[in-house]
């Protein structure tokens, strides 16, 4: 009896570590699927002779740090500090004033019942829809009014300004604060500026900074506007400036891509503690 | 600490969902009040309308003397304490306490000594440097008493706060929620579905159902007195027993062959002219006894459960004009000697009557009558020819010119048991029952002359033995007089004659006084009805009590009136009698 026992559970144990193994090798399938793009752009950026013609297989022929000094040093044709600068000014400042205004707009949507609130959210919804380039001829247009063309403020402004239209992840994440902590601070004699900045914020961190952070990254990865909208090679972003380079400049269009994700990576790990789950717990029941 | 006040308030939601309707309260200066009844009767709605929380669809709602209904939450200096404690999960135990101190710009020493007092009371010093998320149930529901505690606020509001607790624990802040309120003296509001919770708890119960206050009473007299079946059947437990009966002379019919016999006590209680009618019977499950083969209301053969529960015996077992199981509980160990038939009687002085409608007809009189002899001698009255009533004819509400017989109306309230003033009015009784009310002591009683049924109330501290006979005075100021008939002719000592006939007008909820003249009407916008009395089948006599002017007036019979509402006034131009 007790053999049959122990004989059962060790046929679980074996199949609890096959299925383990299972899962981890196709895991491992998926990373590599993901990796290897960055994985090859990273290895071109260190090719020492740098068309794109002449990477045969994964690896390059020879290796060398000329893709990475060429694109600091050699600034006459290419500035791509000047670049990354401009990039780097319109990603902060985004990042500023989006998260407020998204933070802003989401919470505003998520406490307060006013008139319209449910056609206000509608409407944002479809108009979220609607890819930003449709708009490019008009943004052109009132850019050139404003005399915002050919300046990175411009972009800022846009960039900003249609922000709020995606505030639908913030507010849910403020629908999950529980109505009764509000009502108990207001309760306890708090205004409503009061309750957002003491209670709401901090309870909203995780979100700030997720929402800072992808603000924050989409600067870098945007084309289409920045092109329309800054001519003068000194104004370029990274996106545009690295879309200009020549075919022969490969390694150093690579070296160019990975640059740019230094800045997100250190702000993503500046900031992941504060993207804790769970902040909420506590409050309520038991 | 202020009184709270609630004036005909009602909360209807979006698509005509009434949640309150016309609910009036007086809630005393550090009277704990609760509010019960079963989930959705409105009791939270009426918490959070006093909160400010919930916005008021009608009505008027007073903190002291400050009408709230258009204040913010913040500036109505309440403190609440929520279901799901609803702690800032973000802040410490010491920043969730001084919170409202410090919204209120308190200085930093001041909150950090306040936090530790309050710290201190409720035995929570040792978590003021926790978050909330560290804590237990039991230890979370202590802060989120503690900052309610620590403003001295007006009144204290508690939303179910038990709910979310284990049993052990649920019993334990219960009763340390009543010492608080013993210690801090504050007015504390407290809805609960509970009824343990709410008879334990409260000075007062409001009984709530369907948005309507059932009954508001002390929890003795809720228990004893229901004014209905839903406030008898919701409190206690077990719950009552309900029956049909029909009552024939002075007996309720169970069934063709099953009656008990309706004691001189109910009697005494029972609003007359039920006579021959279907009515409910109420019968508490600890009211049964034991009887013997010989004296008993019941026999029963067969007993369907017994549970015991250690203190009392529960059981199970059918009887007429009733189709589920009746419950008895006996304050006994029965050993497991139940077989064979059990005789049952059950205690007839605390039986409960109740109407087709499932309203108590079981009432105490306010007013006792008692028929004498009338002579008018001038301006004065004389009664049983040696009381005098002087200017009976100002006090008069009707006319008359000649009377012989009638009934002096005297007030259950105003007897006295030794005579204080050389011409009070003698009764000469022999006690027959009585009834313990949580703040009086109410006697039946029957009057020597004429057997006639005579109901007085004394005060708590005043303890007469059934079958004593016993002499009762009624100054001669507290007395009432009523042709044969029943007519009032005058109200009492106080009340003067009727300046004004009116007729009124109801425009929706509000009723106009239609008045030609345009002084009385400027001088009184409104009118504050102190008390309504019948003066027959047609009329009424409403007392105004305005600026401390008394005045009365007569109106047209109106059922919707009641003590405490306000009459408008209007002119009407060339208005013809």
């Amino acid at each position: 009896m007790n053999d049959v026992l122990v004989h059962k559970g060790m046929n679980r144990k074996v199949k609890r570590v096959l299925g383990a193994v299972g899962i981890y090798c196709i895991l491992l399938v998926v990373c590599a699927i993901f990796l290897f793009p960055c994985l090859w752009l990273i290895l071109s950026s260190f090719s020492s002779t740098g068309s794109l013609y002449d990477v045969p297989g994964f690896f390059p022929e020879s290796y060398s740090f000329d893709a990475f000094i060429k694109l600091f040093t050699d600034t006459s044709n290419y500035n791509y500090p000047k670049w990354l600068l401009n990039t780097l000014v319109i990603a902060v400042f985004n990042c500023i004033f989006s998260t407020m205004l998204i933070i802003g707009t989401a919470y505003v949507i998520s406490y307060f019942q006013f008139k319209s609130r449910r056609g206000l959210m509608k409407s944002a919804l479809v108009l979220s829809m609607f890819p930003s380039f449709m708009g490019m001829t008009v943004i052109y247009i009132l850019m050139t009014q404003f005399n915002f063309v050919n300046n990175i403020w411009g972009l800022v402004l846009i960039y900003s300004c249609t922000a709020p239209l995606g505030y639908l992840v913030q507010k849910g994440f403020f629908d999950t604060i529980p109505q009764s902590i509000y009502e108990a601070a207001k309760i306890d004699g708090a205004t409503n500026a009061r309750i957002f900045t003491t209670i709401t914020l901090p309870l909203a961190k995780p979100i700030i900074v997720y929402t800072a952070l992808t603000s924050f990254a989409w600067p870098w990865s945007d084309f289409i506007l920045p092109k329309l909208l800054l001519i003068e090679k000194d104004n370029w972003t990274v996106a545009v400036g690295l879309m200009q380079l020549g075919q022969n400049e490969f390694a150093r269009f690579a070296a160019g891509s990975v640059f740019i994700a230094i800045p997100i990576v250190v702000l993503y790990f500046f900031l992941v503690k504060y993207m804790v789950n769970g902040m909420t717990s506590g409050a309520v029941k038991g | 600490m202020a009184n709270v006040k609630l004036i005909d308030v009602s909360k209807v939601y979006k698509g005509n969902v009434r949640a309150v309707t016309d609910f009036n309260l007086n809630i005393k200066d550090g009277e704990f009040i609760i509010f019960v009844g079963p989930s959705g009767c409105g009791k939270s709605t009426t918490l959070r309308m006093i909160a400010g929380l919930e916005d008021i669809t009608s009505g008027k709602i007073y903190i002291g003397d400050t009408l709230i209904n258009n204040v913010e939450p913040r500036d109505r200096d309440i403190a609440m304490v929520f279901q799901n404690y609803a702690l800032y999960p973000h802040m410490s135990v010491f920043d969730n306490l001084g919170y409202s101190l410090k919204c209120h710009h308190e200085k930093k020493e001041v909150i950090k000594e306040k936090v530790n007092n309050v710290a201190k009371l409720l035995n929570i010093k040792e978590l003021l440097e926790r978050k909330p998320r560290e804590l237990s149930g039991g230890q979370r529901q202590r802060v989120a008493l503690g900052r309610c505690l620590i403003r001295n606020p007006k009144a204290f509001l508690f939303d179910e706060p038990l709910s979310n607790l284990d049993a052990k624990l649920r019993v334990q802040m219960r009763s340390e929620i009543s010492k608080l309120h013993k210690q801090v003296q504050g007015t504390f509001i407290y809805v609960t579905h509970d009824q343990t919770e709410a008879m334990t708890m409260g000075d007062r119960i409001v009984v709530m159902r369907d948005g309507y206050a059932q009954q508001i009473d002390t929890p003795v007299n809720l228990y004893e007195h229901p004014v209905n079946t839903f406030v008898a059947t919701f409190l206690g437990s077990p719950q009552m027993n309900i029956f049909k009966v029909k009552l024939v002379e002075d007996k309720l019919y169970l069934d063709e062959r099953t009656y008990l016999v309706v004691s001189e006590k109910i009697k005494n209680k029972m609003i007359p002219g039920y006579d021959g009618e279907e009515l409910i019977l109420g019968i508490r499950p600890s009211d049964f006894d034991i009887a013997t083969s010989e004296d008993y209301d019941f026999k029963v053969s067969q007993i369907d459960l017994v549970e015991k529960l250690g203190n009392e015996t529960l059981l199970y077992l059918d009887l007429p004009g009733r189709e589920e199981n009746t419950i008895v509980s006996l304050k006994m160990d029965m050993g497991d000697d139940l077989k064979g038939p059990l005789y049952l009687k059950v205690n007839k002085d605390k039986i409960h009557l109740f109407n087709d409608k499932e309203e108590s007809i079981l009432k105490i009189n306010e007013f006792n009558y008692i028929p004498v002899s009338l002579q008018l001698c001038g301006e004065d009255l004389i009664v049983e020819k040696e009381h005098k009533i002087s200017h009976f004819k100002d006090k008069c509400v009707s006319e008359i010119n000649e009377i012989n017989q009638g009934l002096i109306r005297i007030p259950s309230t105003s007897f006295t048991l030794s005579r204080k003033n050389d011409d009070d009015f003698e009764v000469e009784t022999i006690i027959k029952a009585k009834d313990v009310r949580s703040d009086a002591n109410v006697y039946f009683a029957e009057r020597k002359e004429d057997k006639s049924r005579i109901t007085f109330i004394t005060s708590k501290d005043e303890h007469l033995k059934i079958g004593q006979n016993i002499k009762l005075y009624a100054p001669m100021s507290s007395l009432g007089v009523s042709d044969d008939e029943g007519n009032i002719l005058m109200v009492n000592d106080d009340i003067i004659k009727p300046i004004i006939d009116v007729e009124t007008k109801r425009i929706g909820k509000e009723y106009y006084i239609l008045h030609q003249d345009k002084a009385f009407v400027k001088a009184h916008k409104f009118l504050l009805i102190e008390k309504i009395y019948d003066l027959n089948s047609k009329m009424l006599l409403c007392v105004i009590n305005q600026k401390k002017e008394k005045m009365s007036l007569r109106i047209e019979r109106d059922d919707d009136f009641f003590n405490g509402m306000l009459l408008y006034t209007k002119t009407v131009k060339n208005k013809t009698k």
